[in-house]
């Protein structure tokens, strides 16, 4: 279990993160905020990367920093910006990366032979990755962190970059991983986490806005948002969450306390309570 | 009754085995991870900077189209000069390439810590360095006429190399430690050529002189290592500093 103790982190005078407390089990947990949240900030503290300006980080009840190798020897991580040896192939390089890890060497060529599969590069094993898409990059990233076989997988905006055909296979992958383990990932995009994290992690003005089920945070603005045909004018009190087409034309997707004129309740969705939570003025 | 009595002690031979097993469970993970590292895995991914950092160290192979007379008098500043190229280049050239190629960052989240990493890449760039001045002053010293005794050369070179192993492995801790290595040792060598060609010092210092300066580099330079195999922790301490 890992536990995030009133962590603050500062740079200089700018404060990233403040007063963190949260507790991770085994599972999924989305970390979904805007750009320049924190989302990285945290990351970093988690992964060893950073250290934190106050409070601390425990992994079992020990402070990550203090169990030092045997903390990064169970903690798998893909970076924001995977770094990769374009002139070597996946099986080369999660070879290299398992002796980083120190993983005795034939229990690493089994692993990763199994992780290659997992990730659906077994036919691509032996191809130079200068030749790779981004998504079977991000890939060889997901088998590289997972090739310790990790008790915790943290993975930094994963399928920044990738297509919707790639995304959805990444978060099938995600989901698969994360039955025996802690897996935290962090997003801006509603979809990537919407059907597979547990639990939500959010950040408004850099502290922890709330940690909870996707079902839980949407039910907050139960009965508070609405479907409107496009051109009424928006009255005060009420806020655009988004706009999509209907077969009558173009829908306004509104947030307000009390129901429009015209206005047609909807059950709100993860990037409903996203656009409400993350709005411009929202106290 | 005692209430001592009723709690079941091991026999002298039961505390024994039991001491002797825990002691070998505690024992067992002990040897430092990088023990277990294969040599390929020191230069994977980096193969190309070994390169060109071996060829500097060829470099001063450049002066052979010198007249020997003019080798000969050249021959000791050359040396002391070129003797770090290989291991500063292959230092310099592998910091830059990782960090160009974005990999520093899962590896300093890896078991076997990036620092020891760094510092077994040093060990190994110091050896490849020591391979490559042996033959090189070599042909200096048998092109130059044999201006100087061998082992005088030896020393010259060897006293650089160690000396320049030492200080970067002393300065790496620092922020920017690379860069206050390379100015440090840039001043080292603008004095003593300036000096060099005013007063024409260096064929009087001693060969005692470059023969401590060689031990006293490579003493340094070997207890850093082993200082900071010893401490992989420091790596991500100094990481979260920046």
């Amino acid at each position: 279990m890992l536990s995030v103790e009133h962590v603050t982190k500062k740079y200089g005078s700018f404060t990233a993160l403040e007063d963190i407390s949260l507790t991770f089990t085994p599972g999924v947990f989305g970390l979904l905020a805007p750009n320049g949240a924190g989302k990285t900030t945290l990351i970093k503290m988690l992964t060893t990367l950073l250290f934190p300006t106050s409070g601390q980080i425990l992994w079992n009840g020990e402070d990550i920093h203090a169990l030092d190798e045997a903390y990064r020897g169970l903690l798998g991580y893909l970076p924001q910006e995977f770094g990769y040896y374009p002139h070597y192939s996946p099986r080369q390089f999660l070879r290299y990366a398992a002796a980083l890890q120190c993983v005795p060497r034939r229990e690493a060529e089994e692993r990763i032979e199994s992780l290659l599969k997992l990730v659906g590069l077994e036919d691509a094993a032996g191809k130079k990755m200068r030749q790779f898409s981004g998504g079977m990059l991000q890939r060889v990233g997901i088998a590289q962190a997972m090739i310790n076989d990790p008790q915790l997988l943290i993975l930094d905006e994963p399928t920044a970059g990738l297509d919707p055909r790639e995304r959805v296979r990444f978060r099938n992958l995600i989901h698969s991983l994360a039955a025996e383990r802690t897996v935290i990932l962090s997003t801006h995009i509603v979809s990537d986490i919407e059907t597979i994290a547990g639990q939500i992690v959010m950040f408004r003005d850099h502290r922890l806005y709330c940690c909870d089920s996707p079902a839980s945070i949407c039910s907050r603005f139960q009965g508070k948002v609405f479907e409107v045909p496009a051109g009424a004018a928006l009255e005060p009190g009420q806020f655009l969450l988004s706009e999509r087409q209907g077969e009558q034309g173009p829908i306004l997707r509104l947030l307000c306390d009390t129901p429009p004129a015209d206005g047609v309740p909807v059950t709100p969705g993860l990037e409903d309570a996203f656009l409400a939570i993350y709005r411009e003025g929202a106290a | 009754m005692d209430k001592k009595d009723h709690i079941p002690m091991p026999t002298p031979m039961e505390r024994r085995a039991a001491i002797r097993r825990i002691a070998e469970e505690g024992l067992a993970d002990t040897a430092p991870a990088w023990r277990s590292l294969p040599l390929s895995a020191l230069v994977f991914g980096v193969e190309d900077c070994l390169f060109m950092a071996a060829l500097l160290g060829l470099l001063p192979l450049a002066l052979l189209t010198l007249p020997a007379r003019l080798l000969a008098e050249k021959l000791p500043l050359t040396l002391f000069l070129s003797a770090p190229l290989l291991y500063a280049a292959a230092h310099l050239l592998t910091m830059w390439k990782e960090s160009q190629c974005g990999t520093l960052d899962w590896k300093r989240t890896c078991r076997l810590s990036l620092q020891t990493l760094t510092a077994l890449r040093m060990g190994i760039f110091g050896g490849a360095a020591v391979l490559v001045c042996v033959p090189v002053d070599l042909l200096l010293w048998h092109f130059s006429g044999q201006a100087m005794p061998l082992g005088r050369a030896l020393a010259v070179s060897f006293s650089s190399l160690f000396l320049h192993a030492a200080l970067s492995l002393v300065c790496r801790e620092g922020r920017r430690g690379w860069a206050v290595t390379l100015a440090l040792w840039f001043l080292l060598d603008g004095l003593l050529t300036v000096w060099e060609a005013r007063a024409h010092f260096l064929p009087v210092v001693p060969t005692a002189v470059f023969c401590l300066l060689a031990g006293a580099g490579l003493a340094a330079a070997l207890f850093r290592l082993h200082t900071i195999l010893r401490q992989p922790q420091k790596g991500g301490i100094l990481y979260a500093q920046r």
